[in-house]
Order: structure tokens, then C-alpha cells, then sequence
């Protein structure tokens, strides 16, 4: 029996669809594979991961399973939305690059109560936001933390502010490497802080008042290793990858030595210095603290000036302090605060954070207690091939001076010092650098100090062989801050220090000094925030239409007057906005309607032009005379 | 090729000379903008100078505008019994899919380039980057030329145009749904990459991020052509019948 020809087709072309279909799924699969090439068309290159975060991922020998704990983006306020896509798209090209061997799963914790337990026990935080939606002010809790698992170990983001998203990349590469690295970095802390008192089984002894950087060393703890090192007889131990110096005083010239010997190693220093306490017990007033180690940075393109910076009102802390309000006839004394400023503040939009730089481009805000610049010195750095940048500074409408010898916050001594600042102009003092390359010894051409007691009552220590003195160091790095109170457990409290945002500082700095060099290249770029310019100097704009501009005479209005004009200049905003809207949602469409009328009436009258001129064909063909003969 | 731009010519005059393209460009362009600026998180609450709101209600747009268009293109053919004479013609049946679906595409590319007035009013209130909005407008365009040549394949299939136009959202849905995190949520885990993969939106987020990927464009080139081809296929089968 013999097919006919319409069932032979009819077999023939299903038979070719699905061959078909095979070879196209065939090719899609192949072209997964082989045509890896993608161009990204974004200012900042923001979706093409970073070459080192590429090789971390390509290169893991197990699974990686990152677990981003997210409040689902349709369930987030407005303003998290932009954060919560670049995070997600983020997380996409890790699991694109990590060649099947990265997991990326997305849990709602709020969804189920299991969830929601697991990722506060991995440490997310969920964090509260005031949302207004039609007219409602309510409180929701956000969650947007990630917990990345390798090999039965876990690292945690707790939480990303849409302000830190800029430098998601880096805080989730750092985490990963640290969870791939075979040992954890050491860092050691050069102090002369009393010992913590030994762990004991039962007891639980209390931690020395003076230890005051044990709060940053447990924190610290949770990340990397921590030591206390002395180098009155030693060197700084061969595994030390970073040297924190807490508020050095008096360094002897063994410590230099051994300080100096640990950076030509290519061990990475961080300094937070002081050059003047201002003691509460004393009335605050300034008491010199002898460095002993100026001449050691100095060789190395590092100058700290004895001076105090001095802030505007408002970048400054704030201080409490007892002040006189009259109230109605009365005169009483209640506690208040004042900007304070010995304290600068150091915020991301003021441009106090360096954003060049990882450890600081993605800090919101930290504050610093009498702070003291720190300064490159080009021709040093420039004669010993060291490059330099600065990480901290003051903003722009701030001072220096070198005459302050009380602090206290009281009219007078605030005022007096306000009166001789105006006469100067302000200009932002940078008070953190950082300083790279290979460092030339202080030492070279000098013989090596010998080693000594620890305290008087020590015998006198063996003599050995010095060592070889190292001259010319290994590439490294050298940070130095002009404050250490920032990081000392009166400042950082001792509840929940690690989400202090001083704390987030120095660890911060101490990753960046710990970290593989390749990750330092991962500079935080792409999705820098994008907002309405135009919007704000419109805004700025019609407040001023309403007479209340910036250094404008308020003194004639109360409270209440003010705020009529600053919902006058909103309203004013709002009808521009609503312009812009109804232009797009009825201008063009409305342009397509006209459009359409006009070529529907042009293509009427050329009808109608048409018809005319066949009409009167026909007419006059109508009365012409008939043909004559021939009739039929 | 020459045949196939000289019917699509004809094509797209007769749009402009009907209701069809002014309704589809007046629908589109006034839904875009409402769901650009008057949503919950629309454009001035997010406060920043992007176009990702339009290119994420783009696929869902497109995915109502596209049927209606290609829901004629051959039913109505077929039911005003043009299709004959149309196949009787000296062309190959691949050049009439070829000629329509290029008039259909115009259509639909250009009202794409009508949103860039949106995107210079973006661009004017604050620092858009262009990135993005070229990527959007290109996976925009493919997306849009996706749809149709799936609704043009469903409208060879039956000469009722309600049908093709609810065959075609349905099929749409699927494409545009299946590679969503619920339904991948509950796939086998070896089938959820493969229905990843064939996600239309996916494909899309992708390009609209900015980042020309050729294995996204490589998709789409093969979905188009694979139901362009079907599309010639049926008209052939119909023309031995």
C-alpha cells in the first residue's frame, strides 16, 4: 500500500520541523558555550565583573551556594528598587562566570518562619525603613543580606544599604576569597595596652580599662586573625600579613626597627596616631603626645603636622553639653547637643571618603574625635617611587590651626576660635593617606638597634646576631590615620561594635591591607546613583520664588510660615512634574491622531481630485458626437 | 528579497491607510507613558534617571499590541478568500512571510523609536545613561519581531481572527513565563535550565541591562527564523492541499 501524496507530504514536513527544531536547540545549546562575547554598553562597565572576581569563581574546586535573603523587589520601597536589580544582576554574573559550580537562590524571609530563623542565625539583619504609600506612614522590614557557603563554611553580608551598593562586588569577592583561602590573614596589633587577662574555665575575668582597642580585636576576630605583638627585643613574627599601630607613643628605636624591617618584608602598616590627648580629667586640654617615630614616616613621604582640624558646623559630631534656655520668663539649665568641632564627620556625599578607593568609597558615615592632618610629601614619595592617595578629609569649609591648647565647648572658647578661623580661609585638610610601592628602609647605612627590656625589672635581654638589615623593601602599603580614638572601644561601644560605622572603617582599611593584591583592583564602580539633577535645582529654584533660599534673613517667620512656603515651593515642583507627565501621556499620542487625520483628509482630497478628473473624462467622452456610419 | 520589500511596502501603506497603525501607536504609546510615570513606583518616586520602567513593562506591552496586529495578517486572508490569489502569485511562499512580517516589524520598530522622547526627557532631568536605553530599544525590537513571527505562524493556522489573537497571547505567555522563577521553582532540575534558556523576558532583561550578549541575539534570531519558516511552511502545505 503506497502512501499518497498529500500524507508523503504532510509525514515529510513534520519530519523536517523536527529535525529542525532539533538542530536549532542543538545550535542554541552550542552557542551557550562558544559564543561567550558580550559587549557591555554601560557608562561604567557596571555588568562585566571584575578580572579577579572572574578567576576567583572560574577557578573554585566545589560549590559555592550564595543565598541572597531578599525582601521580593516588588515588596521593597522605591528607593531600594535600583539596589536590589544591581544586586541581583550581580549576583547573576557570578553564577554566569562560576561555570556550574555557583548556586544562586533567592529566599523571602519573610514568607516562612524557617527562613526567616536561618537567616538570622547566619547574621542577616533585616533593617526597618518608614514608607509612605498613599498618604500612610508605616514601618517595613527589609531584608537584603547574603550568606555565600563553601565547603561547610559560611560568610555573611548581613545587610546592603542601597548606598553600599557600588561596592557589593568587592564585599561579596572579598568574602569569597576569604572563604576559599586556605588560612585566614594574621593581623597584629603593636600596643602597649596591659595584656588581656588569660581565659579560664569558670571564670571570666574582666578586661583591663587601658585595653581600649579589645573591642576592634574581637570584631576584628570575627574576619582574621588577631595577635598582640611587642617589639621592644622582637621582630613582628614572619606571619604577620598586616601591623595595626593604635595611638603609638614614644617608639623606641627597636620598635622603629622592627616596624621598618616588617614594611621592607612587604608587611602592610596601619598607623592611627594622635599627636595630642585632651584628657575629660584635665578640662580637656591639650596634652602632647610624643610620636617618637615622625622621622621613620617622613622617610617615607609621610608628614603628620601638629595641628588640630577644625570643622564647620555642618560636618562636625555632635557634643552634649550643658546649655541655658529661657523658657517664657524663666532661665534653666538642660542637657543639649551642639555640633562640635573637634569632631569631624566624615560622610559620603560631604566627600569626606575617598571614592577612589575600596576600603572607603562605600562608607556612609564615621566620625573622628580631634583629628590631626596627615599629608603626603611629593618630593619624598617622588625620590623614593612611592605613589600616594588620600582616603579621609575634611570638607572644604573647614580649618587648620595650631593654637587651640583647650577644647572644652563653651561659648567662649567656641567663639573666640570661630573669630580667628573667619579671618582665614578654609580649605579640606586630608587626615588619612595611603601610601604604596616599594619603601626605601630608615635604616640603610645604619647599624641595627639593639634589643631591649620590656620593663626595667627585666634582666637584661640575650645578646644575639642582628639580623641582616633588609634596605630596600617588597611592594606593600602604609596607611596612616590622623586619629585613633575612632576605633577605641569609647567610641565604638561595646554593644554590637562590628555594625558601627567607625568600625566598618577600620575593617575596612584592615581588609584592604590583608587582601590578595589582585583584589584591590576591584574598585568600586557602577551603579553610581543617578539622580534628578534637574528635579533638585528646579526645587532649589522655586524656594527661592517663595523667598526662602539659602543665607536668606528667616528672623521674621515662625515655624509655621516656613513651612507654608516650603509646601508652596512643593506644590510649585509638583505642578512641573505633572506638566512633564501629561506632556508624554497625551502629547504624543496625540501627535499620532493628527497625523493620522491629516494623511487620512490629503488621501480624501487626492481621491476626490482623482474621481473629478475620471468624472469629467467621462462627461466629456459623454458629449462628444457620435461616431457616424457603420452602425451596427 | 526585492519581492519581499515591495510587498512589504504595500503592507505598511496599507496600515498607515487604515485605523491599525494609528490605534497600535496611540495605544502603545499612551500605556507606556502611564505605566511609566503614574504606577506605584513610577519614575518621579523612584527619582532616578533611568528607562528601566519602561523596558520592564515593555515585554508585557508589546506582548497585548503584537497579537492584535498579527492576528489579520493571514486569518483576515483567509477569510476574505485573498489568500488564493496571494499563493497564485509568482513568489515563493517564504517571501510573502518575508514581505509581511518586514511591515509588521516597521511598525512595531518604530513606535520602539517613539519612546525616545521619553528617553530625552529622562536624559534632561538628570544623567541617563544611554547604555541601557540603546540595549532596551534593540531587545525591544527583537522581542517585538519574536512575537510576531509566533503570531504570524498562528494566524496562518486559522481564519478566525478571536482565535489567532487568543492562540497567539497564550503562546506568548508561555514563552515570556516559562523561564519565571515560579515555574522554574517547581520544573524538574534538569528541564529548568532548558526552559531558562527558552524564556523570551529572560533574554530580554538581558540585552536591556546594556549588555549585548551573542547568545542572546543568537536566540533570537533562531526563535524568529523558526516560526518564519513555519509560517512559509503552512502557506506551502496549504498550497498541495
Amino acid at each position: 500500500m503506497s502512501a499518497s501524496p498529500k500524507s508523503f507530504f504532510t509525514r515529510n514536513a513534520v519530519l523536517t520541523v523536527a529535525l529542525l527544531l532539533g538542530i536549532l536547540v542543538e545550535a542554541n545549546l552550542l552557542a551557550r558555550r562558544l559564543l561567550v562575547r558580550r559587549a557591555d554598553l554601560t557608562q561604567d562597565k557596571e555588568y562585566t565583573l571584575d578580572e579577579a572576581s572572574r578567576r576567583l569563581v572560574g577557578g573554585l574546586k566545589d560549590r559555592l551556594v550564595i543565598t541572597a535573603y531578599f525582601t521580593p523587589r516588588d515588596k521593597v520601597p522605591g528607593h531600594f528598587v535600583p539596589a536590589w536589580r544591581r544586586v541581583a544582576d550581580l549576583l547573576e554574573e557570578y553564577r554566569a562566570f562560576g561555570g556550574g559550580r555557583v548556586v544562586v537562590e533567592f529566599v523571602d524571609p519573610a514568607q516562612e518562619s524557617e527562613a526567616r530563623d536561618k537567616a538570622q542565625r547566619m547574621g542577616v539583619v533585616p533593617f526597618p525603613v518608614t514608607v509612605l504609600e498613599r498618604e500612610q506612614v508605616s514601618q517595613q522590614a527589609i531584608y537584603m543580606g547574603i550568606v555565600m557557603r563553601y565547603e561547610e563554611r559560611n560568610k555573611t553580608i548581613p545587610m546592603i544599604r542601597p548606598a553600599e551598593v557600588a561596592s557589593i562586588e568587592y564585599q561579596v569577592t572579598t568574602a569569597v576569597k576569604s572563604l576559599v583561602a586556605e588560612r585566614n590573614p594574621r593581623v597584629a596589633f603593636f600596643s602597649r595596652e596591659p595584656d588581656k587577662p588569660p581565659k579560664m574555665k569558670g571564670f571570666d575575668l574582666p578586661t583591663p580599662p587601658e585595653r581600649i582597642y579589645q573591642v576592634v580585636r574581637d570584631a576584628l576576630a570575627e574576619r582574621v586573625e588577631v595577635l598582640d605583638v611587642k617589639l621592644k627585643r622582637d621582630l613582628v613574627p614572619a606571619d604577620v600579613d598586616v601591623l595595626v599601630c593604635p595611638r603609638p607613643t614614644e617608639v623606641t628605636a627597636h620598635e622603629k626597627f622592627a616596624i621598618d624591617q616588617f614594611v621592607m618584608r612587604g608587611g602592610r602598616l596601619l598607623v592611627l596616631l594622635d599627636r595630642a590627648d585632651y584628657p575629660m580629667a584635665e578640662n580637656l586640654r591639650r596634652k602632647e603626645i610624643p610620636l617618637g617615630f615622625e622621622d621613620l614616616l617622613e622617610h617615607w613621604g609621610i608628614r603628620v603636622p601638629n595641628a588640630l582640624i577644625v570643622e564647620s558646623a555642618q560636618a562636625s559630631g555632635m557634643m552634649q553639653r550643658p546649655q541655658r534656655v529661657k523658657i517664657g520668663a524663666g532661665e534653666f539649665t538642660v542637657q543639649g547637643a551642639i555640633p562640635y568641632p573637634f569632631w569631624p564627620r566624615a560622610t559620603g556625599e560631604g566627600q569626606g571618603f575617598s571614592k577612589d578607593n575600596p576600603a572607603t568609597a562605600r562608607l556612609g558615615e564615621a566620625i573622628f574625635l580631634w583629628v590631626n592632618p596627615v599629608e603626603a610629601i611629593p618630593e619624598r614619595l617622588a625620590a623614593a617611587g612611592l605613589s600616594s592617595e588620600w582616603l579621609l578629609r575634611s570638607s572644604p569649609r573647614s580649618w587648620r590651626t595650631g593654637k587651640v591648647d583647650q577644647v572644652y565647648p563653651d561659648d567662649r572658647t567656641l567663639g573666640a576660635l570661630e573669630l580667628e578661623l573667619v579671618k582665614e580661609k578654609p580649605a579640606p585638610s586630608t587626615f588619612a593617606i595611603a601610601v604604596s610601592g616599594s619603601f626605601p628602609s630608615f635604616f640603610e647605612g645604619k647599624e641595627a638597634p639593639p634589643p631591649e627590656k620590656e620593663r626595667p625589672t627585666d634582666k637584661d635581654p640575650e645578646t644575639r646576631p642582628a639580623p641582616p638589615i633588609l634596605t630596600k623593601g617588597v611592594d606593600t602599603r602604609v596607611v596612616v590615620v590622623g586619629d585613633s580614638d575612632f576605633a577605641a572601644t569609647y567610641v565604638l561601644g561595646t554593644r554590637a561594635p562590628a555594625q558601627s560605622k567607625n568600625f566598618l572603617l577600620l575593617a575596612n582599611l584592615v581588609d584592604w591591607l590583608a587582601l590578595d593584591p589582585d583584589l584591590i583592583a576591584i574598585r568600586s564602580r557602577g551603579t553610581r546613583e543617578r539622580p534628578l539633577t534637574a528635579l533638585s535645582e528646579r526645587r532649589e529654584r522655586y524656594r527661592e520664588e517663595v523667598g526662602i533660599r539659602p543665607g536668606a534673613d528667616l528672623s521674621g517667620l515662625t515655624k509655621e510660615d516656613y513651612q507654608a512656603k516650603l509646601d508652596q515651593a512643593e506644590e510649585r515642583l509638583q505642578a512641573f512634574k505633572d506638566r512633564v507627565k501629561y506632556t508624554h501621556l497625551l502629547g504624543l499620542p496625540l501627535a499620532v491622531v493628527l497625523f493620522g487625520v491629516l494623511r487620512t483628509v490629503l488621501r480624501a482630497r487626492e481621491k476626490r481630485a482623482y474621481l473629478n478628473r475620471f468624472a469629467g473624462a467621462a462627461a466629456s467622452k459623454s458629449r462628444a458626437p457620435a461616431p457616424t456610419g457603420g452602425t451596427p | 528579497m526585492a519581492r519581499s520589500l515591495v510587498l512589504a511596502r504595500r503592507e505598511l501603506r496599507a496600515y498607515f491607510d487604515s485605523p491599525i497603525a494609528y490605534i497600535f501607536l496611540v495605544v502603545f504609546l499612551a500605556l507606556s507613558s502611564y505605566f511609566f510615570f503614574f504606577q506605584i513606583q513610577g519614575f518621579f518616586l523612584v527619582g532616578q534617571a533611568t528607562m528601566r520602567i519602561y523596558f520592564e513593562i515593555l515585554p508585557y506591552l508589546l506582548l497585548f499590541v503584537v497579537p492584535a496586529l498579527t492576528m489579520r495578517l493571514w486569518a483576515e486572508e483567509r477569510r476574505a478568500g485573498t489568500e488564493e490569489l496571494l499563493l497564485t502569485f509568482p513568489v515563493r511562499p517564504f517571501e510573502i512571510v518575508a514581505g509581511k512580517f518586514l511591515a509588521a516589524f516597521a511598525l512595531v520598530a518604530l513606535t520602539l523609536l517613539l519612546s525616545l522622547p521619553l528617553a530625552f526627557q529622562v536624559a534632561a532631568l538628570g544623567p541617563l545613561d544611554w547604555g541601557p536605553v540603546v540595549g532596551g530599544l534593540l531587545g525591544g525590537a527583537l522581542l517585538g519581531a519574536s512575537y510576531l513571527a509566533f503570531g504570524m505562524f498562528v494566524s496562518s493556522l486559522t481564519r478566525n481572527q478571536i482565535v489567532a489573537f487568543i492562540l497567539t497571547l497564550v503562546g506568548l505567555l508561555f514563552f515570556v513565563s516559562v523561564g519565571s522563577t515560579p515555574v522554574l521553582a517547581r520544573a524538574p532540575a534538569g528541564l529548568a535550565p532548558f526552559l531558562e534558556a527558552l524564556d523570551l523576558e529572560t533574554h530580554f532583561k538581558a540585552i536591556a541591562r546594556g549588555v549585548l550578549d551573542l547568545r542572546d541575539l543568537f536566540f533570537y534570531l533562531t526563535f524568529i527564523g523558526f516560526f518564519l519558516y513555519l509560517n512559509a511552511a503552512a502557506l506551502a502545505w496549504r498550497r498541495w492541499r
